[in-house]
């Protein structure tokens, strides 16, 4: 896990903002939020080893939605490829299985979601002493 | 202002909190539901209760349309008042915001107001609307 996490993977502004907005009710937002990472990136995987076209865009939707909420680009960017590549899919397919052609992008950007996300929980909780 | 009850509904947790914090500090009274099945529950149970609803447009389950959909049919079969609802839309495809009034919402925004730098925007956009529309008086 990286110890020196570039500052462009994060809009340090939104991430304000949001603590601006929950305020006291912030560090359990961002308690939540980790959580919800791991699980949505578990879900994600499982998803990606079943070919499950569904299972792939419910899981990287609601992890683009809250990281782009907090201001985690990178991790959000990373995520809204996963998504589009997954809804694609499904918007082209009756057949929930993932054809290669969109399954293949969700595998190769999944090493680099799953660093994202471990820089993103590395920040987070060294930033706000989770 | 009157101190008018709003019920978001919304999956995402994140969005969910922030718009319920950023309301409250503007006054409303703020009840949530994470999915549309969740929504109609709370309905069922006080539909005189909510002055307005904010409806995500992209859930599982039941999304914010067949939500809506279902909310109008309530209110025609069991006498519901009728519940202003604005939905909440990225808005990629032509032709969404029409789906979003044709399903019976009566307006929508833009999601992006959801985005913590757009706070200020989104309260006053609900408040504004309110004033206009006086939500369920």
């Amino acid at each position: 896990m990286s110890n020196c996490i570039p500052a462009d993977d994060f809009d340090l502004d939104m991430l304000q903002d949001a603590h601006d907005i929950m305020k006291d009710k912030f560090p359990d937002m961002l308690r939540a939020y980790i959580e919800d990472c791991q699980t949505y990136l578990e879900q994600i995987k499982l998803g990606i080893q079943d070919k499950n076209a569904d299972m792939v865009a419910q899981n990287s939707h609601p992890l683009k939605s809250s990281s782009a909420s907090l201001g985690i680009e990178k991790l959000a960017n990373i995520a809204k490829k996963i998504e589009t590549s997954s809804k694609a899919h499904l918007q082209t397919s009756l057949s929930p299985d993932m054809d290669d052609m969109y399954l293949t992008p969700c595998i190769d950007a999944m090493p680099e979601l799953e660093k994202a996300v471990d820089d993103a929980c590395l920040f987070l909780t060294k930033t706000y002493n989770l | 202002m009157p101190n008018h009850h709003i019920l978001i509904v919304e999956d995402n947790a994140t969005h969910r909190a922030m718009a319920c914090e950023i309301l409250k500090t503007m006054g409303y009274q703020v009840s949530t539901a994470g999915d549309g099945y969740a929504a109609l529950a709370k309905l069922q149970l006080e539909p005189q209760r909510y002055d307005l609803v904010l409806m995500d447009w992209e859930m599982p389950g039941m999304n914010g349309l067949d939500t809506v959909r279902e909310i109008r049919t309530c209110q025609i079969k069991e006498g519901w008042p009728h519940i202003p609802i604005i939905a909440f839309t990225a808005n990629k495809q032509q032709g969404d915001s029409e789906k979003c009034l044709a399903a019976g919402m009566d307006d929508y925004i833009p999601k992006d107001l959801f985005l913590p730098k757009w706070h200020k925007t989104l309260a006053d956009k609900i408040t504004n609307w309110i004033k206009t529309h006086g939500a369920n008086e």
